[in-house]
This record gives C-alpha cells, structure tokens and sequence, in this order.
C-alpha cells in the first residue's frame, strides 16, 4: 500500500498547479488571518480580502485549471498513480468555478448589510469578525475538495472541512438564540451521520483493502451477481453521509431549522453550495462505480434506492413547505425539494458499453445546478432586502411589496415562477435537462425511471401553491402599511441581473445550457481498472475537446 | 410575407412594452387597444392565402397546406434532432387566430372602463399582461412543435393568473389560485407526454414536429405498440394524460370546478377571453395533438370521452338552471356548450369533427358575446343577482334587442351560429357508426332542450317582466358598448346563415385529413391496444 509507504512523497509541480484554486483558497484563509494583525480587526477588510481571494480562484479555475484539464485531459494528485487522491476534470473544474462564483457573491451580499440595527433574530446578526469569512472560505475549501476525489478518506476530511466551520457559521450571530439552537441541532445531526459514514467507510475499507473508489470499482467489476453484506452496508452507511450533506430525506430535519436559524449569508450559502458539493460527489460515486460495473444485477437495488429517496425528497420537501409562513424557512423546503429533483438524476446508473449514456445525468445536474444558483440567490436575496430593512421574513413582511418596491417583488417574482419550473424561465430548462436525461436513460435501460419523471412533474404542479403565495402576497394582497421598502443599489441591481438571467437560460439559452453540461460532463476521471477489465469504459462517447490522456499518470 | 404570422405573434409584446413607458393612462390605454387593433388587422389580410373561393387551400394531405409556416432550429437535443420553433397556419389554426385576435381587441376595449373597476390597481400591468396573455394564445394556436406549444401553453398562465387575481372580484386570490394549479395540475402531465413523445419514436425518426409525429408510420406503430409503465400500454396512457391536459381547460366534468370561480371573479374582459378563446384551446390540443397523433387510442376512448360529453352537456345545463348569479350562469351555460365539442370530437366522422370545431368557433363568437352582456348591466347595477333583476328591455331597448339576440345564439336557435354546431353534433352522433351512438344522442338533444330552458328563463327574469324602480334609469348601452357588440352580432347571425361560406370551407379541409388519418390508423392501432 502505498498509503503507508514510509518514503517522502513531493508532487510534481505540473499537477500542483492543476490544484491552484484550492491553493489559493487556503492562501485566502491565511491571509484573512494575518491582515488583522497589521491592519486590525474589521469585518470589511476580511471581506473584501475574501471577495479577492474567491475572485482570484474563479479566474485560476477558469484561465488556468480548465485549460489545463483540456490539455492534459485529467490529472490526479496521488503518490499512487494508480489511486488518485484528488481529481482535476472537466466536472470538478465546474464545480470550483460555480462553488468560487458563489462564494464571492454571497460576501457580496455579506457587504450589501446594512450596518445599522439589529432586528429580530436570525434576521440581522452575522458576525463581523475576520473569523467569519475564515470559516466560509474554509467550508468553501472542504466542499471544492468533495467534488474533486475519489478517495474515501479524503472524502471524509472534505465533508468534515465543509461541514464543521459549517456548524460554526450558523451560529455566527452570538446572540441570536435561535442561531445557536440551530447551530446546535447542525452540529447534532451532523456528527452522528458522519460517524456512520467514518464506520461505513471501515467497512468498504476492510472488505476491499482500498480506499480508492477506483480500485474498488475495479475489484467489483468481476462480482456481477451480488454484492456481499458487509460492503453492502458500508456503502448503505457511506451514502447517509452524503445525504446529510444533501439533506434528502430522512436526513433532512436539520435543513429547515438551521436555514431558519442561520444569517441569510449562511442560509443561502449552505442551501446553494452546500447541497452541489453533496450532489457532486454522490454523482462522481455512481458514475465511477457504474462505469466499472454497469449493468451488475446488485446495481439495481442502489439505483431503486437513490430514485426513491430522491422521490420522497422532492416530495417531502414541498408538502412541509405548504404550510411555512417564513420565506427563509419556505425557502429551505424548497431547497429540500429541488435537491430531490437534482439527485433523481443520480439514479440513472450507466449500462457497461452504453457510452452515450455515461454522463446525461451529470450533465443533467450540472444543468439544473446552474440554474439553481440564480434562482436560489435571487430569491434569497430579495429575502435578504427585505428581511434587513422590515426586520422579519414572515410571508406578511412581503405584503404589497409589488408596489412598495417594484424592483425587488418583479425579480422575486421572475425567481419564484422559475423555482416552479414555468417556461420561459430557467427552471424550466433546468427541468427539461433533466427529465429529457430521464427519459433517455429510461427508453434505454431503466424503465422504472418514468415514474420519477411523473413525480418530478407531479411535485412541480404541488410546488406552485407555497411560491405563488409570496407572490400573491406581494401583488394581490392590499398593503395596509404604505411604507416603501428602500434597498441598497448593488442588491436591486444584483437580483435584477438574476431576473433577466434567468429569462435569457429559458428562452435564447436553453441550448448553449445544455452544451455547456454537457461538456463539463465529459471527460472526467473514471476507473483505473486494476482488475480484469471485464467493463472497461470509454470516458464518454458525448463530443469532447480532447481525448484523455491516461497514461501521462 | 412569410414573417406575417410572426408579426401577428409578437407585436403585442412589443405594444406592452410600450404600455409600460407610456406616461398618462390615457396613452397607455390607446396603445393597447391600437395593439391589438393592428394584430388583428394584420391577422385579416391572412384571408387572402385562406381564400378557397379561389381554389383548393389545404393540400393533399395533413400538414401539406401550412401557410406562413416559420421554421427555425432552437434547442438540439441530439445530434440530428432539434426542438424547433417552428409556426403555421392551416385550416385548424387559421379560424382561431382570427377569433383570437378579434375577441381580444374587442375585450381591450372592453377594458376601456377600468378606472371603474374599483380596485385602484395600476392599469400599466393590466394591459401589459392583456398583451402577453394574447401572445401566449396565439403562439398556442400556430405552434406545431410540442416543445413550443408546451411553453406557449404554460406563458399564457402568469398574465391570466395575475389579471384574476389583481384586478378581479371579491374572491380573486382564491379564483386566481385555483385556475393556476388546476391548468398546472393537467399541463405537467402533457410535459410528460412530451418527454415520452420524443423518447418513444424509433430512433432515427425521433422529433417534437406534431405534424410529422401524426404522419410518420413508424412512429406511429411504435406509439402503437409499445409499453408504458407497469406493464400499461403507452398510447391509452399518454392519451389520458393529454386528455387530462387539455380537459382541465375545456373544461370536462370532474376538472371543471375552476371555471365559474375564475369566470364571476374575471373582470368582464378577461372573463370575455377566458371564455371566448381560453377554453378553446383545450379543443384545439385535442384536434392538433390527441386525435392526430394517438388515434388508436383516441377510438379506443370514444365511448368514454362521447359519455363525458353527455355529461358536461347536462350537467353544464342543470347547473346553470339552478344559479342565481348572471355570470355564473353563463359560465355554467360554456361548460354545457363545450360538450357537443367534446361529443363530435368523440365520434370522429367528419361531420362529427365539423361540428365540433364549428361549436369551437360558435361559441367564441356567443359566449364573450354574453359576458359582456352580464358586464354592461353589471357596471351599472353593480350586483348580478338575476331574481334582483327585471324589466331591462324597457329602459334599455337597444341593448336589451342586442342581449337577446347573443343569448339567443348561446341558446341555439336556428338561423345563428350555435344552432349549427349543435345540430351539426347531434346529426353526426345519430350517424355514427357506433352502437351505443343513438342513445348518446338522444340525452345530448336533452342538453338543446335544457339550454333552452335556463336561457329563456333568465331572459325572462332579466329582460322582461315590468318595469323596476331601481332600474329605471339606467342609461342605454354606450356607442362603446354597441361597438364592442355589434360584431359578434353580426358574426353570431352570418355564422348561422351562411355556415358553409364563413366557417366550413375554411376549416373543412384539415378537418377531413385529420378524420382520414384517425380512419386509416384508428381501428387497427385500437385493435392493437385492446388485443395487446
């Protein structure tokens, strides 16, 4: 093994630079550490320092890494050439940029606070201390490292490196009780599912002598028929994990109290950026373990189980969402639900020799990802504006709002309609992606799959009633209260820029969204088979840039 | 001027936009009405392409006598196959787009009064969204791929909801809710349709394109042949779901209830195109998609879908029997009539066919015709109590020569337009080659009788009687008001007259090569889906 080697290890500095962007993360998080020191202690400089450090990182993952990727095909940094323990491919590479962008936007949102006042709790709060932005940088390192391994440890650092300042964050206002309370059930919940996911992992560890996914994908290819207990069981225990992270169901009762409780900073983030690294990683799990052993009978019953969790996700989610009076917490429901639709895409597990299929569902995720981001940070957003200045997120705060501040109810409007998935909005595309993946993936090997589509559109027609009510508040209803809802230039510019965003991917940019998955879809780091190479599998047959090129490792 | 019908679909966006930055009500108002003025303008010189006195206008067969037809690649979902946005006229869509673009200027002027409406909302958005929504409805009736139907279908949902809801009755928020998730409800079962439409061809022939889908033999055998979920043959299954669709807006029986809460709560011209022009589009999803498309199944349903018919028309008719409300009735009075749409579809002969589609048009000439004859008397008397009323004829003789003219064509009687579809349905019924057709018909002639009754009775309660205090003085029908009727009078009487000259031969064409495509396929993929 060479996890045990006693030899030095020092990377290749050409790899090293395929891992830029963490790098520079960490920089950031030290940097943010040190300033204060010369300059004092002061939430803007942090922030603004943070802006610069997640800027910096969009632009390394785009200018540098991608083209790289591209060049190189993928990269793994690993002593073991044969068990890469961090991943540079097409996939990661768009999840650091969508995790880097957000990121920079959420301290943008950070930075549209006002300063002044502190409302009721949960509302207003938010640290302004350095350690704030420390602690979301390094959550933001621990999710960029989630999407980018197929090592099981490393996977269980990343997700403590993202959960653990997580926990921190929620409970960032000190004196916000239900902050602390939510911090509390996070930190709760959040540890008992990881220690099943630690002891899962010894399990898969004991049963197959790696921690490479790789290698166990590789080992498995020859057992068609079934699977065994003990590693059954640890996978079982490997994905409660990850559906912490992803808060589907049953693993979702943290979700609404923490969002509820959380900053908005904080809400919007976890709700975002959280569940796409979550989302990420259980793709990059299916899809290398698929690819190795597509078509395995002990395959089906994962695939039952991912759809099935990922059904009663979406509907779950938006039944308990019906009954919310707080948009934030509304808001967390519905993040429940869609985290559903987007996992439904997960279930679609590749028949070993059907190419075409390989990467539809992740190209599906990544679609709805994208527009996910717009959505969600619109909606949040406007939330935000109008929490801050009315000092709650009850539904009554939006009352009227159509008139009392036009510029944030259309665009929430624009957001909410394209959260239910009405054409010609990017929801809808986002939706489309999806169920067209489903239904190519159903037609082909999975039948059963067309019961998701009917209950992914079924849950949409069930979503309309509790959006529609914030924007029934805001038009429909009289405004007893005439006072006009002032926000600050940068945030109505922000949430208008998402409005027409999410317009353009519904109408003029419906193809380009789906060549773009598409092609962060491609090329990604599969198996290395180290065993018979009974399922052997071309990364992907979709049109790529550049063949990959293997045997640089 | 291929663009033209291009033109037609997307000026009213264009003239919201202008709504919305045009500074006193008074512009806003001219701009709108010149909007739809112009679309329905341009929509008129479509005559001289529909002209069939000048010689055969629809082609040998199915989707061959498209006219203005646009066809452009939009979304590639495979290599070869694109989602298209792809608009045409033939005899289907034709008649359509003229009632849409003509019901809508005359509702817009119908808007004219909206500073009575008492709700003090802004009439910026009330005519911005009235712009969209006709958009939205056009683009439903020229669309000819499924993709571009679905989005057109689902944009005319945002304008309607908000139009009931903000600036509609007492009730609206409820109104305006219970619409929106009812045609949502009904149209993700379509998106599912659309997903397994595409998915479902053979490979090779896969495509979004309604008119090849109806077409192409192969995929209409594996449409045929193949299995749904469960074991559940796909045609029946996607028929149903469609029919769902496409009922929740006619409305059928069991989805209906949305209907006379949207209609006494709308504002009288947006109940004007609910009415005239809303609830047809459920007809014309069954006519392009349903039945061309899935024809096994469609005569695999035609005993439910004929019963479900019958019910609507009696029931539609006890139900308006039994209101007092004015307007309720009348919306009671469009579910009662869109069953002998619902009937002739069902028989699929072509005169079964021809007399749906002319009850289509029918009644979107009558019924908006009625609910602006509810909305006159209820601006004046602000209530729509109809045991409240009386003696309307005396102080208001021309509009009261007028609305017993319109709910007279709503009645049925010969000589206007909806006699002919009804008796057009009722013949084809009598004719069809089906056991169980003459019974049906006999209980849909019930539904003439009934309509009769509930008509005359309330003409009676209304119009006649003595002379009431309270209503005295209420001043005759303004020339807006005269303007905005005299149209649909003079349709509802043409339509009765000449039949022949102003709606079948415009129609009849595409109707016979729907009628033979559901002839020639029908039996035997029904077969296939009975026999397994």
């Amino acid at each position: 093994m060479m996890l045990l080697s006693l030899t030095p290890w020092i990377p290749a500095g050409l790899d090293l630079r395929m891992f830029a962007p963490e790098l520079a993360l960490i920089a950031t998080i030290v940097a943010v550490l040190v300033v204060p020191l010369v300059l004092g202690r002061s939430g803007r400089t942090a922030a603004f320092i943070s802006l610069i450090g997640a800027l910096a990182t969009f632009l390394l993952t785009w200018r540098a890494v991608a083209g790289q990727v591209v060049e190189r095909g993928y990269a793994g940094l690993s002593p073991d050439p044969q068990a890469t323990m961090l991943v540079a491919d097409n996939f990661s590479v768009f999840f650091k940029l969508f995790l880097s962008a957000f990121l920079a936007l959420i301290i943008g949102l950070w930075l549209l606070r006002p300063a002044n006042g502190r409302g009721a709790a949960g509302v207003h709060g938010g640290s302004a201390g350095p350690e704030f932005f420390v602690l979301l940088l390094s959550s933001a390192l621990g999710m960029a490292l989630m999407v980018g391994t197929l090592n099981l440890l490393v996977m269980v650092i990343a997700i403590e490196m993202a959960s653990l300042p997580s926990y921190a964050l929620v409970g960032s206002d000190k004196r916000s009780r239900p902050g602390a309370e939510a911090s509390l059930k996070y930190v709760l919940f959040g540890a008992a599912t990881s220690s099943i996911m630690v002891y899962g992992l010894s399990l898969i560890y004991g049963a197959f002598g790696t921690l490479d996914i790789a290698g166990i994908a590789g080992k498995l290819a020859g057992q068609s028929v079934s699977l065994g207990w003990v590693p059954a069981i640890g996978f079982f225990a490997l994905c409660v994990g990850i559906a912490f992270k992803i808060s589907a169901v049953p693993f979702h009762f943290w979700c609404p109290d923490v969002f509820e409780g959380a900053p908005i900073e904080v809400t919007t983030w976890l709700s975002v950026a959280s569940k796409a690294a979550g989302l990420g990683l259980l793709l990059r799990i299916v899809y290398a373990l698929s690819t190795a052993v597509g078509g395995a009978a002990w395959l089906t019953p994962f695939a039952w189980g991912i759809g099935l969790v990922a059904a009663v996700t979406c509907t779950v989610g938006n039944l308990a969402a019906l009954r919310q009076d707080s948009v934030k917490r509304m808001l967390a429901y519905s993040s429940i639900a869609h985290a559903g639709y987007m996992m439904m895409a997960a279930a679609i597990f590749t028949q070993a020799g059907q190419g075409q299929f390989m990467s539809i569902g992740l190209a599906a995720v990544i679609a709805y990802l994208m527009v996910y981001f717009v959505m969600n940070l619109g909606a949040f957003g406007v939330t935000a504006l109008v929490s801050w200045r009315t000092g709650t997120d009850h539904i009554s705060a939006f009352t009227g709002l159509g008139r009392r501040a036009p510029a944030l109810a259309l665009p929430m409007a624009v957001c909410l309609f394209s959260l239910i998935g009405l054409p010609p909005l990017g929801g809808f595309a986002a939706k489309w992606w999806l169920l067209l993946a489903l239904g190519k993936a159903a037609i082909a090997a999975q039948p059963w799959l067309w019961g998701l589509v009917i209950v992914a559109v079924i849950n949409t027609a069930i979503s309309l009633y509790y959006y529609v009510r914030v924007i029934r508040q805001m038009y429909l209803c009289e405004d007893e209260r005439q006072s006009a809802v002032p926000a600050p230039l940068g945030g109505v510019v922000l949430v208008n820029v998402c409005a027409v965003a999410l317009l353009l991917l519904g109408t003029l940019l419906i193809d380009k969204l789906g060549n773009y998955s598409t092609y962060y879809a491609s090329n990604l780091l599969v198996t290395q088979p180290t065993a018979p190479a009974t399922a052997t599998v071309e990364p992907s047959a979709e049109p790529v840039v550049m063949a990959p090129v293997n045997e640089s490792k | 001027m291929s663009n033209l019908l291009n033109y037609v679909i997307f000026l009213p966006p264009l003239g919201a936009l202008l709504c919305l930055v045009m500074p006193t009500r008074q512009l806003v108002k001219m701009v709108a009405v010149a909007t739809t003025g112009v679309t329905l303008l341009l929509s008129l010189t479509m005559f001289q392409d529909f002209a069939w006195w000048q010689g055969d206008i629809f082609g040998p067969a199915y989707g061959d006598g498209l006219k203005y037809v646009s066809q452009v690649p939009w979304i590639w979902v495979s290599k070869d196959t694109a989602i298209q946005y792809f608009v045409g006229m033939d005899g289907l869509s034709f008649p359509l787009v003229i009632l849409t673009t003509l019901v809508t200027f005359l509702a817009c002027l119908a808007s004219w009064n909206i500073e009575e409406w008492k709700n003090n909302r802004g009439i910026k958005g009330y005519f911005a969204l009235f712009l969209l929504l006709e958009t939205g409805m056009l683009g439903v009736f020229t669309a000819l791929d499924f993709f571009l139907f679905y989005v057109f279908w689902e944009v005319m949902l945002l304008p309607m909801y908000f139009l009931i809801g903000v600036w509609g009755g007492p009730r609206k928020e409820y109104a305006a809710i219970k619409f929106f998730i009812y045609t949502l409800a009904g149209s993700v079962l379509m998106l599912v349709a659309l997903v397994a439409f595409y998915f479902y061809a053979p490979e090779g022939h896969r495509t979004f394109d309604l008119i090849k889908m109806a077409k192409d033999p192969a995929i209409q055998s594996a449409f045929s042949s193949a299995t749904f979920l469960w074991g559940l043959k796909f045609a029946p299954v996607m028929f149903v779901f469609l029919y769902i669709a496409f009922a929740v807006k006619v409305p059928v029986f069991p989805f209906h209830t949305w209907l006379p809460d949207a209609h006494v709560e709308a504002p009288t011209p947006i109940s004007m195109i609910l009415a005239g022009i809303l609830l047809k589009m459920g007809a014309y999803g069954l006519f392009r998609i349903s039945y061309p498309i899935l024809p096994g199944a469609a005569v695999w349903a035609a005993y439910a879908l004929a019963l479900l018919g019958v019910v609507n028309i009696i029931y539609g008719a006890l139900c308006a029997m039994a209101q007092t409300d004015f307007k309720r009735l009348v919306a009671y009075s469009s579910i009662s009539h869109m069953g002998y749409v619902l009937l002739g579809m069902a028989i699929m002969t072509p005169a079964g066919f021809q007399g749906a589609m002319f009850q289509v048009i029918a009644h979107g000439i009558s019924s908006p015709m009625c609910f602006f004859l509810v909305g006159v008397i209820y601006d004046r008397a602000h209530h729509r109590e109809i045991n409240r009323f009386g003696g309307l004829w005396l102080s208001m003789p021309i509009y009261g020569s007028l609305a017993t003219l319109g709910f007279f064509a709503s009645l049925g009687l010969p000589g206007l337009c909806g006699f002919i579809g009804e008796i057009w349905v009722l013949l084809a019924t009598f004719s069809a080659p089906f056991t169980w057709a003459k019974p049906v018909a006999v209980a849909a002639a019930f539904g003439v009788i009934l309509s009769a009754a509930y008509i005359l009775w309330m003409i009676q309660r209304v119009y006649l009687g003595p002379r009431r205090e309270e209503y005295a003085n209420f001043p005759e029908a303004t020339a807006r008001e005269v303007f905005i009727l005299t149209p649909f009078a003079v349709l509802a009487i043409a339509l009765g007259i000449l039949p022949q000259q102003t709606a079948f031969n415009f129609m009849n064409g595409t109707l016979e090569q729907i009628t033979r495509i559901v002839a020639e396929n029908g039996p035997k993929f029904a077969a296939m889906i009975t026999g397994g």
